[in-house]
């Protein structure tokens, strides 16, 4: 049963970072549509309040997922790795990457809160 | 000869690789239709009326009905799994059964829309039509390439006995039986989302 939970946390720690940034960037992009098309324009949407509830759940769900390959990285030096060094790898990349992402999920959220929302 | 080769579940380490196999298929289809939803939105968000003028907008209920019938089959669907990797094939070929039949109502029903559709404006008029045949059409596809599927395990396993490589197929054909009822709340939700 630990051994499961463990599993989930490493590949929490891989998948969530990169997941997070990209769900962050296709709905921002898509709202970004919604609010500036000819289409959405009417309904007033709050761009900067919205794309801020986005970027503030990308960055949650990314931070968490450094945790989660730090924990890893973490019980794999603890000596709960498997033989041949495949959760030690997962770990570290997870972690590599994640810290890419989550720099990314707040890169984009300064840009969305700086910039003038329907300007490009 | 495919089926001796068939590694026995007590002796297999982890998951079957059609299980894998068939996650990697499921990625590339959420792929698939993520970009023709998307492009509906896309091109919905750049447009002032939705649908065009002279396009009524979709009905609600019937399609509703129809997707919680689809929804509903993921029930015997998961039994076939669960029932095959028991070795119980009398209760494996039921589940697969009721899959069949729930996404036969679903499929039938679905091309009675699409049919009624047809004959009001055809798929040529404009953007909305296109996307709408593109999208429903895509998903009816997948339900009806579901139900052949099935129906073939489900006449496999009638005739012969539940060997490692049939209980494999099923259970990579539960896995995407889900994945397409998932869907399907995706698509109902899209098509009739100008009604809402």
């Amino acid at each position: 049963m630990i051994e499961r939970r463990r599993s989930l946390v490493l590949w929490f720690g891989v998948g969530a970072p990169p997941l997070a940034w990209a769900i962050q960037l296709f709905a921002g992009w898509m709202l970004d549509e919604a609010r500036c098309g000819d289409g959405g324009m009417r309904w007033g949407i709050d761009d900067h309040l919205w794309e801020g509830i986005i970027s503030g759940c990308a960055i949650a769900a990314a931070g968490v997922g450094v945790a989660a390959a730090v924990s890893s990285l973490l019980a794999v030096r603890g000596g709960g790795g498997d033989a041949r060094g495949r959760a030690a790898f997962l770990a570290l990349t997870s972690l590599s990457a994640g810290l890419v992402f989550l720099f990314l999920t707040i890169l984009t959220l300064v840009g969305v809160l700086w910039l003038e929302p329907c300007s490009g | 000869m495919s089926e001796q080769l068939a590694v026995p579940v007590a002796l297999q380490r982890g998951r079957p690789l059609g299980y894998w196999g068939m996650l990697m298929l499921i990625a590339t289809e959420a792929v698939l239709f993520g970009a023709i939803i998307a492009s509906y939105f896309y091109i919905r968000f750049r447009t002032p009326h939705w649908p065009p003028p002279g396009v009524p907008e979709p009905k609600v209920l019937h399609p509703l009905l129809l997707t919680v019938v689809l929804i509903v089959s993921s029930l015997p669907a998961g039994i076939a799994s669960w029932a095959a990797r028991r070795q119980l094939p009398g209760r494996a070929a039921w589940g697969l059964f009721g899959t069949i039949a729930l996404a036969a109502i679903y499929a039938a029903g679905t091309l009675v829309v699409m049919v009624h559709a047809w004959h009001k404006v055809g798929a040529q008029h404009d953007a909305y039509d296109s996307l709408f045949f593109t999208l429903q059409g895509a998903h009816v596809a997948h339900v009806a390439a579901g139900i052949l599927i099935n129906l073939y395990l489900l006449v496999k396993i009638s005739r012969g006995r539940l060997t490692q490589y049939r209980i494999n197929g099923i259970w990579a054909m539960s896995l995407y039986w889900h994945f397409v009822n998932v869907l399907a709340v995706f698509v109902l939700l899209t098509t009739i989302s100008p009604s809402l």
